[in-house]
């Protein structure tokens, strides 16, 4: 016989029927990185100037002539996009922050340019320490 | 009697640069992002964020006037235009570093 038998249980509380009674209790808020992520998961899929001024890993194959030129450039669309949804934190950011929130986002997909130009068959070595 | 040197021929890149930084300088936006001589004062967080943003403004100047002469800016690689750009500067004794060294007086 278990010990509780005869003790009803509590009924839980009923789901929220809409959104916005869900409330967060968990109070993180999302990083610069994270509203940067989203940004560049939406324009990696339908802008492809925005991804071709990602893909140099040297300077000669830069679309603008430097690496530090095409990572302004996709700042500017990140910036511009960020206005276009009304992501207020970004759209009212400087440049080279987003620029350095973009090379965050890229290091988690192994995607940064420094990350491929270290890459041979899928698999990444050492740079020589040379800043490279 | 000295003359001084003047090249026969279309103007060099760095002087359809400098034409249109001419044309640029009353436009207030693009004064600011060539003002600051340290990276905490760039309009854009850095000082190269600024060079570029400057020279997307030259950039787009040149497409707008629809002048044959300005074509090569007009078609130009931002990290070639920012670098002309320093060199239009330099000619007016306006580059961040020799304002730097002038001990900023203006920042």
């Amino acid at each position: 016989m278990s010990r509780n038998s005869n003790v009803s249980l509590r009924e839980a509380p009923p789901l929220p029927e809409k959104i916005e009674d869900w409330e967060r209790h968990i109070k993180a808020e999302r990083t610069l990185n994270d509203l940067v992520e989203d940004i560049h998961r939406i324009l990696v899929n339908e802008d492809p100037k925005y991804r071709s001024y990602l893909r140099a890993t040297y300077d000669a194959h830069a679309i603008e002539g430097s690496l530090a030129a095409d990572n302004v450039l996709a700042a500017m669309i990140i910036r511009e996009k960020a206005k276009e949804i009304g992501s207020n934190e970004v759209a009212e950011e400087k440049l080279a922050i987003i620029n350095l929130a973009l090379g965050v986002v890229l290091r988690r997909y192994n995607a940064s340019r420094k990350q491929r130009r270290n890459t041979v068959g899928g698999q990444q070595v050492p740079s020589e320490g040379n800043g490279d | 009697m000295s003359k001084s040197f003047r090249p026969i021929g279309p103007p060099s890149f760095n002087d359809q640069v400098e034409s249109i930084h001419i044309l640029l300088w009353e436009n207030e936006r693009y004064r600011t992002l060539l003002k600051a001589l340290y990276n905490e004062l760039a309009i854009e967080g850095s000082l190269a964020a600024d060079d570029f943003a400057a020279a997307t403004m030259i950039r787009e100047k040149a497409l707008e006037m629809c002048d044959l002469e300005m074509r090569d800016v007009g078609t130009a690689k931002l990290a070639d235009i920012s670098k002309a750009l320093g060199v239009v500067l330099r000619r007016y004794w306006a580059s961040r570093k020799q304002r730097r060294r002038s001990g900023g007086a203006d920042q």
